[in-house]
């Protein structure tokens, strides 16, 4: 063929190839992608993040001003509450039991519905039933019923909300279900190809192609687990009881911000469960470039 | 034989895990005082009066009509939502600009805030602009891709997607914006449909900013309307309590069987050999 | 490669989405709360209870419209429990409602910080002269008046009465003792070995330890809003209780810790307990379908010849100091708490009615368990004494302090008197603060 010769038009559209290379380059396009995302932040989540956070430094019953004390509720947080300390006690246990449990629960049910069958469709959805009610005062009712004394027993209590927890793994469940099809066939297909049995396989084709969602599903159920309000609500009736054996962090909070109108104190005691919480996560994102592998590589 | 033993397996995990389910949907038919004495799965005695009390409706409103309620919020929340983070989420992952790790922290930050302590701020905010006893304030934060678990969820997911994709879009001559529209999109639907199912879900249930946002009772939703029968200072129906609770049950079960077939039909290739 | 879905499906999908929840969000818009076009007003009024006291107030509030033609209500209502949370973080944000209900033990927390406007002077002013005077004291404040009971009720022990005939326990009579009360509920226990207990224990309530300090001639809280009584007194009591719970007179603590007032954690209600301390407006018309029997109801034993009761509001209408139309929202209190007619619909639904002739009225339509409840309070009327002042700021905290410390001697953590010490240090701290 005859050699093109370059017009303005192709020199035009050269550069502007250059510039695609790197997406990157035009930060234009990525803030107008985030647009509905920093307009949220800055209507409805920095403003109130922000406000509790002066909260946190205040004295504040919740009708009438403000009144500023500095230090001083984290300070009686440290020293002088007993409660806080069960509270924090009940809530590390919490996270400790539950959190693995229901990652493994979700992912060996994930497992184990991940191949083809017409029945797919009724076994998810039955899996998923649980999670479906939420944590309703209803559920608490059911659950009273099943376990009997054992709610009320300072030993058993928190156990009790632990297999609620647990017997709502559902939507991590999905999570890995949806990781899972994300995965070619051909990894399979050249797995068999090789001759590797199914525990071999799980190691080598599954399990790492489904690490970013394991990641992500062990962030924030570990998140989730630090918060967990609703179950221990329900159950004991917003108590915390027997003995505060059920004093969930969050629901100490609670009570301290709307049943005794310090809600100064309990603003405190949320920005330290933001800064413990926080650390963990970053922990946890640093040891993710150990383990987590993204197929689509470093980005 | 192997897919027999498979399917026992699966059937006797769901047996222990149902119980409590099978508890629940019995004793909406059981009358109220065997519902808190006894601990027997087949009643004694079977009554459809639960469910007739709760199609009577409360104060003058239908269940029809909380129904109606409770689906224009999740609706309106799965649309946002799978809307916003899908955006957010491409430039968290696929687009390189000065401050995204930061603000991608900030994201993940604003999941570790009690919603308690932010509760009051955001309900002033609404309140100065007249939204509240309206939907707004439920279905606004989902527009506006607050919800930074599916942010996260969804960056994951476009991050396994291999880097080839990029390449390959470039060459043909895509722009971000239509490798967002044509190729990523399309291939992290499981992401997609996970996130729009999730969100019908917890917008269904999320009793709290329903209560603090709605005041007039025709404007509540099912959720909301279902805890009105639990006063415990006067009398409790807690035979149309469990009728409720089935009732609403049923529209989400049923919104998850047809929709979870989806995770299944966008089965993405690397693509590299087509 | 499979592409999936082309975006223009789903894009136009998710338009047509967006385009009707946009009209279902508009659709939803309420009028705004308390406005007023012309002469028009519109106020809010809030409360809790379940559906039947919705539906007798609505018809109520239908009727207040009907008699006030430019006068608007628009009602919500929520369970106990929801509704105080709801109030709180409407009043903290701005959108308090103009009419609230209001329980007498947050009364003094709500105004003490200025959220309450008075209703014995100013322009939120309600006619009080039918209501029985005694009640009124439950929702004075520094001379002030801020909360009217529409209802009034009063402490009360039922008990199933043919469970106690069959296992021989001798029925309250008038000025029965604790021993009395004591032996009765052994005999219970005694007879089914243990299965039904004689009654629920009832040593972490701080209402029924406030019956037995009137009893003794002390209080709940002096006037100037310190504790009436010392760690003495708590011991005492809680000797008695756990007594019986040691006996088997009374629930095991498994069974105790569980009571949160609510009925599907109530021991009786679950036919493991035969009897109890309760409200005598707690009694409507499935109480016996729920319970599953009957009971009967008598006033609290006394070793004092007093029977240490009083009048209780059951709870209180409010008027939220920032209402941009207190007369409009006094009128409603009035109407509801003196109109005859309107007392004719409420009937029973919150209590014994706290205005004297409509009190009469109800009173002769009752039958079934309501009845039964109205008959004791009118028995005991005579020995009733006013209602204290409301208890100040943080005595909810005290209370719920009160049953957990409690918890901790039944399930013997801690001996009585530890207990006693610590819960009085705990309830010094919370009041003071």
């Amino acid at each position: 063929m005859a050699v093109q010769v370059l017009g303005s038009r192709d020199v035009v559209r050269a550069s502007r190839e250059r510039q695609r290379r790197r997406y990157g380059e035009r930060p234009g396009i990525a803030y107008l992608f985030l647009s509905p995302w920093v307009l949220g932040a800055l209507l409805l989540t920095v403003g109130p993040m922000l406000g509790s956070l002066y909260l946190s430094f205040t004295d504040y019953d919740l009708f009438t001003t403000p009144e500023w004390v500095g230090l001083e509720n984290y300070r009686n947080l440290f020293t002088d509450d007993s409660r806080f300390v069960a509270a924090v006690w009940v809530t590390v246990r919490y996270v400790l039991i539950s959190t693995p449990l229901k990652l493994v629960a979700a992912l060996a049910v994930a497992l184990l519905l991940n191949r083809a069958s017409r029945a797919q469709g009724f076994y998810r959805s039955a899996f998923y039933a649980p999670s479906l009610l939420g944590a309703s005062v209803a559920v608490a009712l059911v659950w009273r019923v099943i376990f009997g004394d054992l709610v009320s027993s300072p030993r058993y209590a928190l156990l009790v909300i632990v297999a609620l927890a647990v017997w709502q793994f559902g939507a991590p469940m999905v999570i890995f279900l949806a990781g899972l099809e994300q995965i070619p066939q051909e990894l399979y297909d050249a797995s068999a190809v090789d001759g590797a049995g199914w525990w071999r396989t799980l190691r080598s084709v599954t399990l790492p192609m489904l690490s970013p969602v394991i990641f992500f599903n062990l962030v924030l159920e570990t998140i989730h687990a630090f918060q967990a309000f609703t179950g221990a609500f329900v159950i004991s009736s917003g108590r915390g009881g027997p003995i505060d054996s059920t004093l969930f962090y969050t629901l100490y909070l609670y009570q301290k911000g709307f049943n005794e109108f310090r809600m100064g104190y309990a603003s405190a005691m949320a920005w330290v469960l933001v800064l413990v919480v926080a650390a963990i996560t970053a922990v946890l994102f640093r040891t993710a470039r150990m383990w987590v592998f993204y197929a689509g590589e470093d980005r | 034989m192997r897919r027999f033993g498979w399917h026992v397996i699966c059937l006797v995990a769901l047996a222990v895990l149902l119980y409590p389910i099978a508890w629940l949907l019995t004793a909406s038919v059981k009358p109220a005082n065997e519902i808190l004495s006894s601990l027997r799965l087949v009643p004694e005695r079977v009554i459809m009066g639960n469910y007739a009390e709760v199609f009577r409706g409360m104060a003058g409103v239908s269940v029809w009509r909380f129904l109606a309620n409770s689906l224009i919020v999740s609706v309106g929340s799965v649309v946002g939502t799978v809307v916003s983070c899908s955006l957010a989420a491409y430039a968290f992952s696929w687009l390189r600009f000065r401050l995204r790790n930061v603000l991608f922290a900030f994201t993940i930050m604003t999941i570790l805030l009690p919603i308690h302590v932010l509760l009051i701020p955001q309900y002033t905010i609404f309140q100065r602009l007249d939204l509240v006893d309206t939907y707004w304030p439920l279905i606004l934060p989902k527009l506006l891709a607050t919800d930074a678990f599916f942010v996260f969820l969804i960056v994951q997911f476009m991050r396994s997607l291999p880097r080839e994709l990029g390449d390959a879009a470039r060459i043909d001559g895509c722009g971000p914006i239509r490798a967002f529209a044509y190729v990523v999109l399309p291939l992290t639907r499981p992401a997609l449909v996970t996130t729009a199912i999730f969100t019908f879900i917890w917008s269904w249930n999320d009793f709290l900013s329903q209560l603090i946002y709605l005041n007039t009772p025709k404007n509540y939703t099912l959720p909301l309307a279902l805890r009105l029968f639990i006063d415990q200072t006067s009398q409790t129906s807690y035979g149309a309590m469990m009728a409720m609770s089935v009732l609403t049950l049923v529209p989400i079960a049923l919104f998850f069987f047809a929709f979870q077939r989806l995770l299944v039909e966008g089965v993405a290739t690397t693509g590299l050999s087509g | 490669m499979r592409r999936g879905n082309r975006p223009g499906g789903v894009a136009r999908g998710i338009a047509l989405a967006a385009l009707g929840v946009l009209l279902g969000a508009t659709a939803a818009c309420g009028s705004d709360g308390g406005s007023s076009s012309g002469s028009n007003v519109t106020i809010r009024f809030d409360w809790w209870g379940n559906p039947d006291r919705a539906e007798v107030t609505e018809r109520a509030i239908d009727l207040f419209e009907q008699k006030n033609p430019t006068i608007k209500v628009e009602t919500s209502y929520a369970e106990f429990n929801a509704y105080f949370q709801k109030l709180t973080t409407q009043i903290a944000g701005g959108g308090a409602p103009d009419v609230l209900q209001m329980d007498y033990r947050y009364v003094r927390e709500y105004a003490d910080r200025g959220v309450l406007s008075e209703l014995d002077s100013g322009p939120s002013q309600v006619d009080t002269a039918g209501v029985t005077q005694q009640l009124l004291s439950g929702g004075t404040i520094n001379g002030k008046l801020y909360g009217i009971p529409p209802t009034q009720n009063t402490q009360v022990f039922s008990y199933d009465f043919a469970q106690w005939e069959k296992s021989g326990a001798a029925a309250p009579k008038d000025g029965w003792t604790w021993t009395d009360l004591k032996t009765a509920a052994q005999k219970v226990s005694d007879s089914t070995s243990g299965a039904v207990r004689g009654l629920g224990d009832f040593g972490g309530i701080e209402d029924w330890f406030e019956v037995w300090l009137r009893q003794q001639g002390k209080q709940l809280y002096t006037p100037d809003g310190k504790l009436g009584y010392t760690a003495a007194e708590v011991a005492q009591w809680w000797q008695m209780t756990d007594g019986m719970r040691r006996s088997g007179a009374s629930t095991p603590a498994e069974l105790t810790t569980k009571m949160d007032g609510s009925q599907a954690n109530d021991p009786v209600a679950q036919k493991k307990a035969s009897a109890g301390f309760g409200y005598d407006s707690g009694f409507t018309a499935k109480s016996w379908e729920i319970l599953g029997r009957e009971f009967k109801l008598a006033a609290f034993p006394t070793d004092t010849g007093k029977i240490g009761q009083y009048a209780k509001p059951a709870m209180m209408f409010s008027v939220s100091k920032r209402s941009e139309h207190k007369p409009e929202a006094a009128k409603l209190i009035n109407f509801l708490i003196n109109d005859a007619d309107a007392g004719k619909i409420l009937g029973m639904s919150r209590g014994l009615p706290a205005n004297a002739q409509i009190r009469e009225q109800v009173g002769g339509t009752l039958s079934g368990p309501p009845a039964v409840g109205f008959q004791f309070e009118q028995q005991v009327a005579a020995k009733l004494e006013p209602a204290p002042p409301p208890p100040p700021k943080g005595a909810g905290t005290v209370k719920s302090t009160f049953q957990r410390v409690y918890d901790d001697v039944i399930f013997e953590r801690s001996t009585i008197a530890q207990a006693a010490d610590k819960f009085i240090a705990e309830a010094q701290k919370a009041i003071s603060t």
